[in-house]
């Protein structure tokens, strides 16, 4: 479990986040939303020990962020970041392999060897192994840099430990298959291997197909947090996000079917109207 | 599924050991005073004559070693910058460290016949080599304090501060050269088209094991160097302590950067060309790319001296010079080569 | 500070910058060396073969000496040791028949050891401030002597010069006595000059001005080796605010005012000559240049201070006096 209490950063005055609490459980789907440059990403980057905060702090398994070393850090979370990209020219599998750089004293050649290949499978990436990342799709990169995050879990699994995978908008630069692919294949592998993953998303569709728990985030303040269901409330979505939406229940799914259609103004308008 | 074939791999460091060695051996051999191979290796074995033994012990021995050393210490640092910066423009130059040197050079060059001429002359021959490495220490400590704000270094705050420190040395010494005299503005500008002329076994003792035990470190950075090469937070994710990390590479760089051109004054595009060859032929990996491009690079420099020392004998051609007519026509060939590449695509 | 003959510059290129010391310049010391090399010891081994009987004792026929100075190697050739030199540097460059078939060595602040040591001297000379550069302690540890001579600005310089250098080598007393005596001759000649100006005129002011090129002009100021030709030819230096050389500035040429502007003849060149010299801002304001009086001489002859001293400052003397007219 990763809990962060009573988070708050200030920067030049402004408090860009404002005594948020969170709990992401392991084996579970945590994601973050809010409109733009309500924190989100800040409160990632707390909770994957980059940032420290200024007020509260973030335990991990009961130890806190802080106490722990970069290497231990890196054994128990890996960071998928918004974006990456490659001074220089690096083939896929050198990319994936610097997931086991954590561990590459500790791991015998053969071992990472096989740790490379098995992460690369998991994303069906064998055949890219010796292209040059640059040359990829979008969406091929971020497959490449989930394959070496996994590579990283993998290598720092300690039994009786858990581990978290934190994604940054991960679904920014794909389209709209590769958004579902995606995130299908992360949360199966998570729940397969009991990895907690907190990720920042901005669909709110997609949230409600695969978060477990959603918390908002509003100007730094937590707004409301809960599942799926508790979260996405007409009323909420507006004051959150500023949007006029249907929540309908999903003719297949057991999940909230969220249609945006309007802002808030317009919403108003159009109840002005009815009127 | 393709694999990189294995087996019958060459590790990529032993042709280049053997290129080192070969040109090593050349260096050796050719020169101004013609020494057949029997005395050659006589003198070596100190059972020449008194004069081919002091030739090839005290004049070209020492000279090739610090070829050697100077070379691979510009090479490595080149490299080492490259990744730290994640700019394939980036030189020690970055970060201050030659504009200091340089100034500091310029400083010993006009004032330490006049401040020390009471210094024996020993010492105040090397007063140009000691003021220039503490003028490299002294301006990269500065830009690193600029740049180090709150225990984070920003890069770009140090590319930025370098950039600056640069031009307010540059400012300096271009006042210094305004009020030098014929003589100390010929000294300066040998100095800035660098030497091995000097070299002695002092000198090499000095940046032998500075460049050596600096490239081993840097060498063991190498997987915190390839994992900045996808953005300084990729490398925090991984579990790198990058600030320690950022702070021990500009350490070790202005280290050996410092030592080389304190005794050789400046060479320039050795640490620019050598990696990106390097890249070009064997790939980005940092396990690699520091110990080829000490290799490749000492072997540049060794060539480019034996030819310094010989082409206009008797008299003695400045190597920045000879690195630069070489080496910038080469870049230019490698930019336009790159450009068609990316272009093909 | 002393700017003598340390001036890098060279008989007959035009260009004199370090860094304009072109390539095909070098390529042309090579072709030179090349050929001379190999005819140079074999008009060492002839010389030294054939005319025994000439030199004083054997062991001098087998010196071998190296100038590093174009003041030192003018005098090496005018006291007879000329055909000892195995090697001279960049400066040297009177008498320009001998000097031009001897390897050329650079400049002593960037010596080739090596190629030194392969000439096999036993006798380098230098001037006292370059003694302590660094190739020369490689050179001294290589058993060779370097020995340094005191170069100074007067006209009796070189008799100076060659009783430092009879220390090291057999020179005949003779010589030397030769050499003063055309050294007294010459002053004679001079005074003979300076007494023909007009007992109370004015001083002639003169501006030295050094140039290597549009990029680097310096004028002479008061303590400079410049000025002491400039007296001593009659004159009076323009410049008597600073001692060393400056940069040139038109309000410096304007308040100087000189009658005359004294040049090397390369550093004339090195701006296309007057009309490129009327270009620098401020020299055409000047008295000397609205007169045509701008006077070129060889540097090392002008201000070598070496066996020509004399000749020199009589030269211009009456150039000075030519200009008054």
């Amino acid at each position: 479990m990763i809990t962060g209490r009573n988070l708050s950063i200030i920067r030049s005055g402004r408090k860009i986040l404002n005594d948020v609490s969170i709990s992401c459980p392991p084996g579970q789907v945590t994601v973050i939303m809010g409109r733009n440059g309500a924190g989100k990403s800040t409160l990632l980057r707390i909770l994957a020990g980059e940032l420290l905060p200024d007020t509260g702090s973030v335990n991990m398994n009961g130890s806190t962020l802080s106490s722990l070393s970069s290497r231990e850090l890196a054994d128990r979370r890996s960071v998928l970041a918004q974006t990456s990209h490659l001074t220089y020219p690096m083939r896929v599998r050198e990319v994936v392999e610097m997931g086991c750089y954590n561990r590459y004293d500790r791991l015998k050649h053969y071992e990472r060897e096989s740790l490379i290949e098995s992460s690369l499978e998991k994303l069906k990436l064998n055949s890219f192994a010796d292209r040059f990342f640059d040359t990829l799709s979008g969406g091929e990169q971020k497959r490449v840099l989930l394959s070496k995050c996994l590579a990283q879990l993998h290598a720092g699994r300690v039994a009786g430990k858990q581990q978290f995978l934190l994604l940054d908008e991960p679904t920014a630069a794909l389209d709209v298959e590769q958004q579902f692919l995606f995130l299908e294949l992360a949360t199966s592998l998570a729940q397969r291997e009991g990895i907690g993953i907190i990720a920042v998303l901005h669909d709110l569709n997609l949230a409600a197909r695969y978060a477990d728990r959603v918390l908002l985030l509003k100007n730094g303040k937590k707004q409301v947090a809960g599942n799926v269901r508790q979260v996405f409330q007409p009323d909420v979505l507006r004051a959150v996000f500023g949007v006029a939406c249907l929540v309908q229940d999903h003719p297949h799914l057991d999940i909230p079917l969220i249609t945006t259609y309007g802002s808030h103004h317009q919403s108003t308008a159009d109840s002005l109207s009815r009127a | 599924m393709s694999v990189l074939p294995k087996k019958h791999t060459i590790p990529a460091w032993l042709p280049l050991a053997l290129l080192l060695l070969i040109a090593a051996g050349i260096s050796v051999v050719v020169g101004a005073y013609e020494l057949n191979l029997a005395t050659l290796i006589d003198a070596l074995l100190g059972r020449a004559d008194r004069m081919e033994n002091f030739l090839v012990w005290q004049v070209r021995l020492p000279r090739v070693v610090l070829a050697i050393v100077v070379g691979g210490g510009l090479a490595t640092t080149g490299a080492a910058v490259q990744g730290l910066f994640r700019n394939p423009l980036a030189e020690p130059t970055f970060i201050g460290i030659t504009s200091g040197a340089m100034l500091f050079a310029v400083l010993a060059l006009v004032f330490s016949v006049t401040l020390f001429s009471w210094l024996p002359p020993a010492i105040l021959q090397l007063s140009v080599s000691i003021s220039a490495f503490a003028g490299a220490l002294l301006t990269t400590w500065m830009v690193y304090s600029i740049a180090n704000r709150r225990g984070r270094m920003e890069v770009t705050t140090m590319l930025l501060a370098g950039i600056a420190i640069t031009a307010l040395a540059g400012a300096f010494t271009g006042l210094l050269i305004y009020k030098s005299d014929e003589e100390q503005l010929r000294d300066i500008t040998f100095w800035t088209l660098g030497s091995l002329a000097g070299a002695n076994w002092l000198q090499v003792a000095v940046c032998a094991p500075v460049t050596l035990i600096g490239s081993y470190f840097l060498q063991r950075d190498a997987l915190a160097l390839n994992a900045f090469l996808l953005g300084e937070r990729e490398a925090i994710h991984l579990g790198f302590k990058v600030a320690k990390i950022k702070r021990r590479i500009v350490i070790w760089t202005a280290l050996i950067i410092g030592a080389c051109i304190s005794v050789t004054g400046l060479i320039g595009f050795v640490g620019l060309i050598i990696p990106h060859l390097i890249r070009l032929r064997v790939g980005t990996d940092y396990r690699k790319l520091i110990l080829l491009s000490l290799l490749l690079g000492a072997t540049f420099l060794l060539l480019a001296d034996s030819l310094a020392r010989t082409i206009v004998a008797p008299a003695e051609l400045p190597i920045g010079i000879l690195t630069a007519m070489v080496g910038a026509p080469f870049f230019i060939w490698l930019l336009l080569r790159q450009n068609r590449k990316s272009i093909g695509r | 500070m002393l700017l003598h003959s340390n001036i890098y510059f060279s008989t007959n290129s035009a260009t004199l910058l370090v860094k304009t010391n072109t390539f095909s310049d070098r390529l042309c010391q090579l072709r030179f060396i090349a050929i001379f090399i190999p005819l140079a010891l074999l008009v060492g081994c002839v010389s030294s073969g054939d005319e025994p009987a000439d030199s004083p004792d054997s062991t001098v026929a087998q010196e071998k000496i190296i100038s590093l100075n174009g003041t030192i190697t003018e005098l090496l050739y005018s006291l007879g040791y000329g055909d000892r030199i195995v090697g001279v540097d960049v400066t040297s460059t009177y008498p320009a028949a001998a000097t031009d078939t001897l390897p050329k060595l650079g400049h002593v602040s960037q010596l080739n050891v090596e190629a030194i040591l392969a000439l096999g001297p036993n006798k380098i000379f230098v001037t006292a401030e370059d003694a302590s550069k660094e190739g020369l302690q490689k050179l001294r540890s290589a058993g060779i002597e370097v020995l340094p001579i005191e170069v100074v600005s007067t006209l009796e310089n070189s008799a100076e010069m060659a009783n430092q250098l009879a220390a090291h080598l057999d020179i005949p007393q003779q010589q030397i006595q030769l050499l003063e005596n055309a050294m007294a001759a010459d002053r004679q000649k001079l005074e003979s000059v300076l007494d023909r100006k007009v007992a109370n005129a004015k001083k002639t002011k003169v501006l030295f001005i050094y140039a290597r090129g549009t990029g680097r002009i310096l004028v002479a100021g008061k303590s400079t080796e410049a000025a002491r030709m400039i007296e001593l030819a009659g004159g009076e230096n323009a410049i008597t605010t600073f001692d060393d050389f400056e940069a040139i500035t038109p309000e410096s040429l304007v308040a100087a005012a000189p009658d005359v502007i004294l040049m090397f003849s390369s550093g004339l060149a090195s701006l296309d000559g007057k009309q490129g010299l009327g270009q620098v801002p401020g020299i055409e304001q000047t008295p000397a240049y609205q007169n045509d009086n701008v006077v070129a001489m060889d540097g090392q002859y002008l201000l070598g201070f070496g066996p020509r001293a004399g000749q020199a400052a009589t030269e211009l003397a009456e150039k000075l006096i030519a200009s008054n007219k």
